[in-house]
């Protein structure tokens, strides 16, 4: 008796493969796998050309005469009369030499501390189905050039070529990361001494100091700031699909100078969907769009899970809610005490009041690892 | 005509759990075969060739797993730091047609074992010589090897499994002709 090894292989094989879900054609997970392969693919296939692009400079000895700009060759469309980093110029006319060097490392507000982390690093910014993203950003170097950057812009950009814009002001003096534990999140531990240095966005009513954490297990201090999907031609809200989103500053006259990116950003697909709800499920209780899992009976109330793609999936939901909600106050004045203030400024995972239910959406995972929402409904007294 | 990124949803979905199955037998761990195909699926298209059509990416992602694997992967894997905590079980006893699914499994889990013994560019081999069945001079040739060093690579895996499995057929340098051996589990197409 003895063991045949290449059977033997075959059948580790495929027990493996057998229990894996990677690629399993039947489970959504799959699609967010491949749009993030693919994602990583573009980022690379940006960086080789770059790179390609200035050993192609170099070549020619043209590096002293022409300043180094980021993925040139790869843009060849947009405006060529908007300023670099403005609306529809190619992102590739941002200057970006030595004296240009921008740290960013972006990332997106989840339901536990963000990941964030450079472009270089494979960080990408997730997807999105409300109209804008969510993002956290720690900046930790600044160009030397100019006049001094005062505002950090975020572009996004469609095939090169800037198609939406936020910016922020920002202060031209770092602070430490251990200065910012320390005093803004009470880390008595923390070191004013501790690196890197950071550069605070302004400070405002809707911005606060949080602890982040890199693929690398380093820890930072970050700040939150929203991307909205606006195009910036004014043509209204940027089609579903991915978009790269670059880091850029601008100092005090205007001038865009330093480029981080690409990290990836896709803006979801509409889906609607009409739901095959069991009997007896209140009817003016909206559920996003997306795959129903299930809806049952949970107790008194009800419960359903709709699988959804974006990170802000549960806001997107409690906004429905939110929208249900005041429609119904519209239309009954009587019943506008039942909606839970302030409706427009819902926060997530908040429960909104709806006529005879106490709705609460939650982000989730299946089983199978697919993002989702769970809702909970508990009738009012 | 067929874009990149559609080569790679379809190979992701028609061949995905496969090429894990292929990285399983390098890496020995689920998760860390899924990281692998993950990173040659990136390398590969990232370079573009031969990726517009699923066959031929299949192919290139199948060498880049093996390069990343032999080249990268194992120094994560930190294999030299945790050779000595690999149980062995006690050699069970082989599969057989009469054997019930209990013994299928006793034999997958001691092969599985006896391969986390092996050095990474010993168990490339072993995969190259006896999963892909290649010959001594392809697996050299994938490998960048001289057939010397793969004659050599191959002999010191077998003798280590051997050492844990008991007599391997099918491990000698000649192509396989399995006739009396005992079979592990009926072969199905990948």
């Amino acid at each position: 008796m003895s063991t045949r090894l290449d059977l033997a292989l075959h059948d580790l094989a495929d027990a493996a493969a057998d229990t894996s879900r990677f690629g399993d054609p039947d489970t959504s997970a799959t699609v967010l796998t491949v749009h993030r392969l693919a994602a990583r693919v573009r980022r690379r296939r940006a960086a080789r050309a770059a790179g390609t692009a200035a050993v192609a400079a170099s070549v020619a000895g043209a590096v002293a005469l022409v300043v180094p700009q980021l993925t040139r060759d790869v843009t060849p469309a947009g405006d060529p009369d908007a300023d670099p980093g403005a609306c529809r110029s190619a992102v590739s006319r941002i200057p970006s030499g030595p004296k240009d060097e921008l740290g960013v490392e972006l990332g997106y507000q989840g339901m536990s501390t963000p990941r964030i982390d450079t472009a270089a690093a494979g960080q990408d910014l997730g997807t999105w189905q409300g109209r804008s993203a969510d993002l956290v950003v720690s900046i930790s170097q600044i160009p030397e050039a100019g006049v001094g950057a005062t505002r950090l812009r975020l572009v996004l950009t469609e095939d090169g070529v800037v198609v939406g814009a936020a910016q922020e002001l920002m202060s031209l003096t770092p602070t430490t990361t251990g200065e910012v534990l320390r005093t803004q999140l009470g880390d008595p531990v923390a070191s004013t001494e501790d690196q890197p240095e950071v550069y605070p966005l302004e400070d405002t009513r809707d911005r606060w100091w949080q602890p982040a954490v890199t693929s690398t297990g380093e820890v930072r201090v970050a700040q939150n700031t929203s991307l909205g999907f606006a195009a910036c031609d004014g043509s209204g809200q940027l089609s579903p699909g991915t978009y790269q989103v670059y880091a850029t500053t601008v100092d005090a006259v205007g001038t865009a100078r330093g480029a981080a990116g690409p990290w990836d950003l896709e803006i979801a697909q509409d889906d609607p969907t009409r739901h095959h709800l069991p009997d007896g499920f209140p009817d003016e209780v909206p559920l996003i769009d997306g795959r129903l899992v299930t809806a049952h009976r949970h107790g008194a109330g009800w419960a359903a899970e709709v699988v959804s793609p974006g990170q802000d999936r549960a806001l997107v939901a409690t906004r429905l809610l939110a929208e249900a909600a005041r429609d119904g106050a519209d239309t009954a004045t009587s019943q506008r005490s039942t909606l839970s203030p302030p409706y427009d400024a819902l926060a997530q995972d908040s429960t909104v009041a709806l006529p005879g239910w106490s709705v609460r959406a939650v982000a989730s995972q299946t089983p199978a690892g697919e993002p989702s929402v769970v809702y909970v409904l508990m009738p009012q007294g | 005509m067929t874009t990149w990124q559609d080569a790679l949803d379809e190979l992701v979905r028609t061949r995905g759990r496969a090429l894990v199955g292929y990285a399983y037998l390098l890496t020995g761990d689920s998760r860390e075969a899924e990281d692998l195909v993950q990173d040659a699926l990136v390398r590969t298209f990232t370079r573009g060739r031969g990726t517009r059509e699923v066959a031929s990416a299949e192919a290139y992602v199948r060498r880049a797993i093996l390069t990343t694997y032999v080249d990268g992967f194992r120094r994560r894997r930190h294999w030299a730091t945790i050779r000595h905590l690999t149980a062995v079980p006690e050699p069970s006893p082989p599969d057989g047609p009469h054997a019930g699914p209990e013994s299928v499994v006793t034999t997958r889990l001691a092969v599985q074992q006896a391969l986390a013994l092996l050095p990474p560019r010993e168990r490339a081999c072993i995969v190259l010589r006896h999963f892909e069945d290649m010959t001594v001079a392809q697996v050299a040739d994938a490998l960048s090897l001289s057939v010397g060093t793969v004659k050599r690579y191959l002999s010191d895996a077998t003798r280590t499994l051997e050492s844990h499995l008991g007599n391997l057929s099918g491990a000698d340098d000649t192509p396989a002709h399995h006739t009396d051996e005992v079979l592990v589990t009926v072969r199905r197409s990948r």
